[in-house]
């Protein structure tokens, strides 16, 4: 290629890009939350917000709506698309393949299986447990569920102390087949009620959304991907291959592991209060670097604030669009993020091309 | 003070590798590891860098095993330059080239670090692409970004300047044009005659004759020859290993292989 075809947006370095995009995403993200928490059937300003949070006179109404309701959704809507863009950055940096999704190793499989499993079977169950402890069935067993399946896809990838991702991505792949296939089976057997709760819970719903439920499940998110962000340097080295990233002084090995069981807690508990909700781990990261680059100090936190933003957008049109219904959020996700996705590719194409 | 491997035996499954393998890699000479496809020059390099335990024998830096060392610590004593597939992401070559300094986080000012990329982007002659993807580069200029990544990460902050540090490049010509063959050789040599220990894989005989202090010659992962370029590199002792007949050419003061048949 010749010296004619550098675009024009080289121009401006990428140092400069990285920073820029971290702002750009923070601002997408407050507007985000404050619509997510502001827009529904009754209308929060952020004056009366600030009312809220400083107790001055407000109508209690108002309070108990923003409070008990709008916050706690908007919390998990941002802690569950940041977890997921989050993980989908690490998957891809460590199976060095834009294409890698937070699925590949299992753990959504698994989360999946375990839930229709409760949701079909569990009925037989029940009365071994209290009542107080049932809302907890489900989402304990698909975060379990979600777990036990990666630590299969990890142990046949893993031989003699060394983890072959090549091989660790072929097992993935039988995981999620062999979870189909027990979902398609119980599906084949459920009544219908059990059937509308299973399509629902595998669409994906920010529905559950109440500070009894999501508060244990939000450190299981947060701490996890707070601690992927710390891998930014590794992940950056891995890019250039395994045997490149240790010459640089990283310990492949053990990140590797690192990784996989961060990307197993975050995605598994994201999933136990959300369902499955594709489409942010795949994508966020794609833009991100789109943006400013695929150095990891920026698609790690990019990721997560993009996919934060991303989810509260997706969860604001769920809620609304066919008011007073709700439709599942995957479906708005996939219909909202996948033309914006393309839409960048196609301009990102105009420029490289010559 | 050696990076050497020591009566060295590398076997992967059942197939041996490297055979009874003794070399040392001594501060301020080239190294040249030559021998056909297959002879094993890829392996001895990755024993020297730490990239596997030794089936036999053993692989020491400065005296200190290097199995003992972790994966930074001898980062930070030696770079590694391989045949280079592309980076899985679209980087422009002046972050590629950071990456070399991730040894040295932590040890190195920002100023250092910005210092040490700049001298890699010039010495390795890739600064006018600097800002470009490498996706967007030939095969030779990539080699170019991978190498001067292998100098950056030389480049010791002030505080460490002391350890003696060595290079292993494997192949690090084979996609180069001709000028930029010699412009990379002749980068290498002048910092080996600053201290750098270098060993360096080579498929070009006259090149090796250039610029190497001592060649080793392996055939089917044995030690065939060892010496100086000039007793090493005669038709009598080449023609087993390459399966083909050379001649010597006079041109100047040099000697030239040529492939005869």
């Amino acid at each position: 290629m010749s010296d004619l075809s550098i675009p024009a947006a080289a121009a401006v370095p990428r140092r400069v890009k990285r920073r820029l995009a971290l702002v750009v995403f923070g601002v997408a993200l407050g507007l985000a939350f404050l619509c997510g928490v502001g827009f529904g059937a009754v209308r929060i300003m952020p004056g009366d917000m600030l009312s809220i949070v400083l107790r001055s006179d407000v109508d209690p109404r108002l309070e108990a709506v923003f409070l008990a309701i709008r916050l706690p959704r908007a919390v998990l809507a941002l802690v569950v698309g940041a977890g997921l863009g989050i993980a989908g950055a690490s998957m891809q940096g460590l199976f060095r393949n834009p294409l890698a999704d937070p699925g590949l190793i299992g753990v959504s499989a698994g989360a999946a299986l375990a839930a229709v499993t409760v949701i079909v079977l569990g009925g037989s169950v029940l009365h071994l447990i209290t009542p107080a402890q049932r809302p907890w069935l489900l989402p304990a067993a698909s975060f379990i569920g979600g777990l036990i399946a990666t630590a299969l896809v990890y142990r046949m990838g893993t031989r003699g102390g060394t983890t072959s991702v090549a091989t660790m991505l072929l097992a993935g792949i039988a995981v999620n087949a062999l979870a189909a296939a027990g979902i398609g089976f119980l599906t084949y057997i459920a009544d219908e009620n059990q059937l509308r709760l299973l399509m629902f819970w595998t669409m994906g719903s920010l529905g559950a959304a109440s500070w009894g439920v999501i508060l244990p499940a939000l450190p299981l998110v947060v701490i996890p991907a707070l601690l992927l962000l710390r891998h930014h340097r590794a992940l950056d080295a891995m890019a250039l291959g395994e045997r490149e990233a240790s010459h640089l002084g990283i310990e492949v090995e053990g990140i590797k592991t690192r990784i996989v069981v961060l990307v197993a807690l975050c995605v598994g508990g994201a999933v136990s209060v959300s369902g499955i909700i594709g489409f942010v781990g795949l994508v966020v990261p794609h833009l991100v670097r789109l943006i400013g680059g695929p150095r990891h100090t920026l698609v790690l936190p990019g990721a997560a604030m993009l996919g934060g933003a991303l989810m509260l957008s997706a969860d604001l049109v769920a809620r609304l669009i066919m008011a007073p219904a709700e439709m599942p959020v995957g479906i708005v996700m996939a219909a909202l993020g996948a033309p914006v996705f393309l839409s960048i590719m196609a301009r990102r194409h105009a420029a490289t091309a010559l | 003070m050696t990076l050497a491997v020591h009566e060295l035996t590398q076997r992967i499954g059942r197939a041996t590798i490297l055979q009874d393998i003794s070399i040392e890699v001594r501060p301020g000479e080239m190294l040249g590891l030559l021998g056909p496809n297959g002879a094993g020059k890829s392996t001895l390099l990755g024993a020297l860098a730490g990239d596997f335990k030794p089936t036999a024998g053993r692989a020491s830096l400065d005296g200190q095993d290097l199995a003992r060392l972790d994966a930074l610590a001898r980062a930070r004593r030696r770079a590694v330059m391989r045949q280079h597939g592309a980076p899985a992401f679209d980087f422009t070559v002046r972050e590629i080239v950071e990456l070399g300094r991730s040894p040295w986080v932590g040890r190195s000012t920002t100023a250092d670090d910005r210092r040490a990329v700049s001298r890699a982007l010039a010495l390795a002659d890739v600064e006018r692409f600097a800002d470009r993807a490498t996706g967007t580069l030939s095969g030779g200029e990539r080699q170019r970004a991978q190498f001067a990544r292998a100098l950056a990460q030389l480049d010791a902050p002030p505080s460490q300047v002391a350890a003696q540090r060595y290079l292993l490049l494997d192949e690090p010509t084979s996609s180069l044009d001709l000028s930029h063959q010699h412009a990379l050789l002749t980068s290498v040599r002048r910092l080996a005659a600053d201290g750098l220990g270098v060993c360096v894989v080579l498929h070009d005989l006259n090149l090796a004759a250039r610029y190497c202090d001592r060649v080793l010659v392996l055939r089917q992962g044995r030690a065939h020859a060892m010496g100086t370029p000039l007793e090493v590199l005669t038709p009598a002792t080449l023609e087993p290993v390459y399966d083909v007949r050379f001649a010597a050419l006079q041109a100047g003061d040099a000697t030239m292989l040529a492939v005869i048949g």
